[in-house]
Parts: C-alpha cells; sequence; structure tokens
C-alpha cells in the first residue's frame, strides 16, 4: 500500500467514526436522557463529598482535586453502561455491525460520543466544584486544568468504551463494568488527581504537573493503540 | 466454546501424564519440605525482625513467579490472537490464574512483612500497590472471560495484554505520586548471609519449578475440559442427555 492509501484509509476511519458519533449524539441531543441524569448525578457526587469532608465549617480543600476526579468517574460510568444500550434495546447491534464501516472506526466513534458526553459532564462537575469548596485559580492554570482533564477524559472513554463493547452480551453488564473499569483506569486516576492538586495548590510548583501530563498522554496512546487493536475481533456475532 | 476443528487427543484413551511432568511435580514435592526445613532450621535468625523475617523466603520468590508469569500472559495472549490455537488461549488462562494466585500470596505476606518492619500494615510502595493492582485487573480478566460470551478467549487475551500495560503505568505513576520512597532503598536481596542465601535460592527454585508443573496442569487440565465438552454435545447429539 502506497503512503497516499494509507492516508485515505486513515481519513476515512475519521470520517466513518464522526458519522457513528454524530449519530450518536443526535439522538442524546434529541432525548438528553443521559446527558441530564449523569450530569445531574455528577453535581450530587460533588455536593455528597463536600458533606463528607467538612472541616469545622467548610470542606477541607485538600480532598477536592480527589473528589473532581471520583465524581468524573462515578459519572462516566453511568454513561458508559448505555454506550450500546440503544443498539442493545433496539435490537439492532447486528444492524451497527453490518454498516460498511472499519471496526476501529465503530470503536472511535463510539469512544469519541462518550468523550463529548464526559466533557459536558465535566462541565458542570467542576464550576460545582469550585462554588462548594471555595477554590481560586488563575487563568493560566485553568488552562492546565483543561488540559489535565482533556487527556484523562480520553484515556477514561477509551477504556470505558473498550470494557462496555466487551461486557456486551453480559447479563449483569452495570455492575460488571463498574469492578472490571476501575483497575484499570487508577493510572488514570492517579496522575489526574496528583496533577490537579498540584494546580489547586497555588503555592505550589508545578514539576509535578508536568510529570503527570507527560504520563498521561503516553497512557493515552498506548491505550487507544492498544484498543483498536483488541476491539476488532471482540465484536463478531 | 469447544472449537470443533482443533484436534484434541484420542478421548477414549484418556490424555496420558507425560512422564517428565511426572518426574517434575516428584521432584516440587521433594524439594518443598527441604525448603522449609531450610527456611526454619538452617537459615540463622534476623537480628531485628526475628521469624517474621521468614516470609521473606517465600514473599520474595512469590513476587518473581507473578513477574514471570507476565511476559507468559503477554506472549500466549498475543501468540493466540496471531495463531487463534486453543492451547495458547489455555496458556494465557493458566497463567492468568497463576498470577493472581501468587499476587495474592505476595499480597498477603508483604502486609505481615511491613507490620514488622515499618510498623503499619499496608504502605502505598510502588511495588505493593502495582501487585494490587495487577491482581485486580487480572480477576476483572477473569470476570470478562466469564461472561463474555462467544468471543471470550479474544477478549481476555486483549485484556491480560493491557493489564500488563497498566501495571507498569501504575508503578511509573506511584512513584511520581509517592515523591520519596525510603523503601526502594531497603534492597531486601542485598546483604544476606550465607545460610540465608542457600535457603533463598533453594525456595526460587522450587517456586520456580513448581509454577511450570502447575502452569503445564492447568493447560492440561484446559484440555480436558474442551473434550468434556465435547462429549457433552455428542452425548446430546444422540439423544442420551438433555
Amino acid at each position: 500500500m502506497s503512503v497516499r492509501q494509507e492516508i485515505a484509509g486513515f481519513v476515512s476511519i475519521l470520517r466513518d467514526s464522526w458519522i457513528v458519533a454524530k449519530k450518536d449524539l443526535r439522538v442524546e441531543l434529541r432525548s438528553k436522557e443521559i446527558l441530564l441524569t449523569t450530569a445531574y448525578f455528577g453535581f450530587l457526587v460533588v455536593l455528597v463529598f463536600s458533606f463528607s469532608f467538612f472541616y469545622g465549617d467548610a470542606p477541607l480543600h485538600a480532598v477536592a482535586a480527589g473528589i473532581l476526579w471520583v465524581a468524573v468517574a462515578f459519572a462516566g460510568t453511568l454513561g458508559l453502561g448505555r454506550v450500546f444500550e440503544r443498539e442493545r434495546e433496539g435490537d439492532c447491534i447486528r444492524a451497527l455491525l453490518l454498516t460498511p464501516i472499519a471496526r476501529p472506526a465503530l470503536f472511535l466513534g463510539k469512544a469519541l460520543g462518550v468523550f463529548v458526553f464526559m466533557l459536558v459532564v465535566e462541565a458542570v462537575v467542576v464550576p460545582a466544584l469550585f462554588f462548594f469548596f471555595n477554590l481560586a485559580i488563575t487563568a493560566e492554570r485553568a488552562g492546565m486544568l483543561a488540559l489535565v482533564l482533556l487527556l484523562g477524559t480520553i484515556g477514561y472513554s477509551v477504556i470505558g468504551t473498550l470494557l462496555a463493547s466487551m461486557l456486551l452480551r453480559a447479563q449483569t453488564k452495570d455492575v460488571l463494568l463498574t469492578i472490571v473499569l476501575y483497575p484499570f483506569i487508577l493510572p488514570l486516576l492517579i496522575l489526574g488527581v496528583k496533577a490537579t492538586a498540584a494546580l489547586f495548590d497555588l503555592t505550589g510548583e508545578l514539576g509535578v504537573f508536568s510529570e503527570c501530563v507527560r504520563l498521561l498522554v503516553a497512557f493515552d496512546v498506548v491505550f487507544l493503540v492498544a484498543s483498536l487493536w483488541t476491539f476488532e475481533p471482540i465484536l463478531v456475532d | 466454546m469447544p472449537n470443533a476443528k482443533e484436534e484434541l487427543f484420542d478421548t477414549s484413551r484418556g490424555l496420558p501424564v507425560p512422564w517428565t511432568l511426572t518426574g517434575l511435580s516428584a521432584l516440587v514435592g521433594i524439594l518443598f519440605p527441604i525448603c522449609i526445613a531450610l527456611v526454619f532450621f538452617y537459615a540463622p535468625l534476623e537480628k531485628e525482625m526475628g521469624y517474621v523475617q521468614k516470609i521473606f523466603y517465600f514473599h520474595v520468590p512469590a513476587a518473581w513467579i507473578m513477574l514471570i508469569s507476565a511476559p507468559v500472559m503477554a506472549y500466549s495472549s498475543i501468540a493466540f490472537l496471531w495463531r487463534r490455537t486453543d492451547n495458547w488461549d489455555r496458556l494465557n488462562d493458566a497463567a492468568v490464574e497463576l498470577a493472581i494466585l501468587f499476587g495474592v500470596l505476595v499480597l498477603i505476606s508483604g502486609p505481615l512483612w511491613g507490620r514488622k518492619a515499618w510498623g503499619v500494615y499496608w504502605v502505598w510502595d510502588v511495588r505493593l500497590t502495582s501487585s494490587l493492582v495487577l491482581v485486580l485487573t487480572l480477576v476483572a480478566c477473569k470476570i470478562v472471560r466469564a461472561y463474555a460470551g462467544p468471543s471470550a478467549k479474544q477478549i481476555s487475551a486483549g485484556l491480560s495484554v493491557l493489564a500488563v500495560c497498566n501495571a507498569v503505568f501504575v508503578y511509573v505513576s506511584v512513584d511520581i505520586w509517592r515523591g520519596t520512597h525510603p523503601e526502594k532503598v531497603v534492597n531486601k536481596s542485598g546483604g544476606l548471609a550465607p545460610g540465608m542465601r542457600l535457603a533463598f535460592w533453594m525456595c526460587v527454585l522450587t517456586f520456580i519449578l513448581g509454577y511450570v508443573v502447575m502452569l503445564w496442569t492447568r493447560v492440561r487440565a484446559g484440555k480436558l475440559r474442551t473434550a468434556l465438552d465435547r462429549l457433552h454435545m455428542k452425548a446430546i447429539e444422540a439423544g442420551l442427555e438433555d
């Protein structure tokens, strides 16, 4: 295969995955079923944790970074449980598999849908966190926070989508997904929390932050490649 | 799911036990009591740790076996995804199970050591934490294998590779997370007394041989399982069972 064909194949995979993601997002935008419930759930998690970590008359600053990531991870699980649920309820998983697009494109499309969806949830969770924990942040650090969240969310949605599609046929999928997912995203949580904590500590230096970001990028790349490779044989019907 | 294409063995005659496996098992059976005798009666008592130090002779070999299992898992799963022969899948399953078994041994004996050495059961040491996460992800592999349906083999093969990648990432990230880690300075196998050294290496040898025996037996058990499944199918087809 020539380089040009390789590029053309790559572009068509990206285009196809955008089509899959667009379909999911359009359905979601019309019903707003998962989006509203999950974002609301994320908000509630932040609230519950603020009550749980009261110290004196305000919640502890030190735990804010952890709570952010726990809220994102919990809310994300709700969304992940639904990745293939519409197709399953409508009994059209086979139809989805029969569409003339490459399997990697299908995977990327689903993961992209989860990714966008999680960003919306984060757009609710982060302000709630700043509000309840009375946090302050500089504009520069806010951008860095966005970067960490973005990288974490990429990894999360890739692994989550992969595991959700693996458990597609399981009866107790929702329970299984959570217990299978959390061990796999632990490195993401560790790195994300560490980087975020460094950002929230306005007096601290950011050496740890850049180290975490580099590792997050490596994690995302490794797991994206591994997932694309693993996804191929998963959905045999 | 029995793979109908695979050549198994003559089920009317059973699966013969090769003499190498018998010999190896017998060797492990002889070596293990010797190890225990060496550990408790030959190796000198450590000054500060006392009898608790004896954990070391089983903890470290178990941890090494868990580490040996990781490349076995990775190799067998890649070979399976490449070749699609069930024996690679059986080897992968066996390696995953044994890594969980030895990982649990590590996770039980590690805190017991930690209690005496550092005063707490659990320290967020890189090795302990990444062992824990590796065991958790491998348990996830087994769960997925049990529930994933017709493509369970491919899926668990893929997942076990991801689990190994994951453990590496946990190791590196805990390293950053902890900042300083005094535990690493304590090089456990560095200053061993001569008596301890013999007992330790005997344990390592026994554990490795034991691992090979268990791995082999588990692969054979998987083969027998497939044969049994097929006989079951035949019985159902013949109307003997329902």
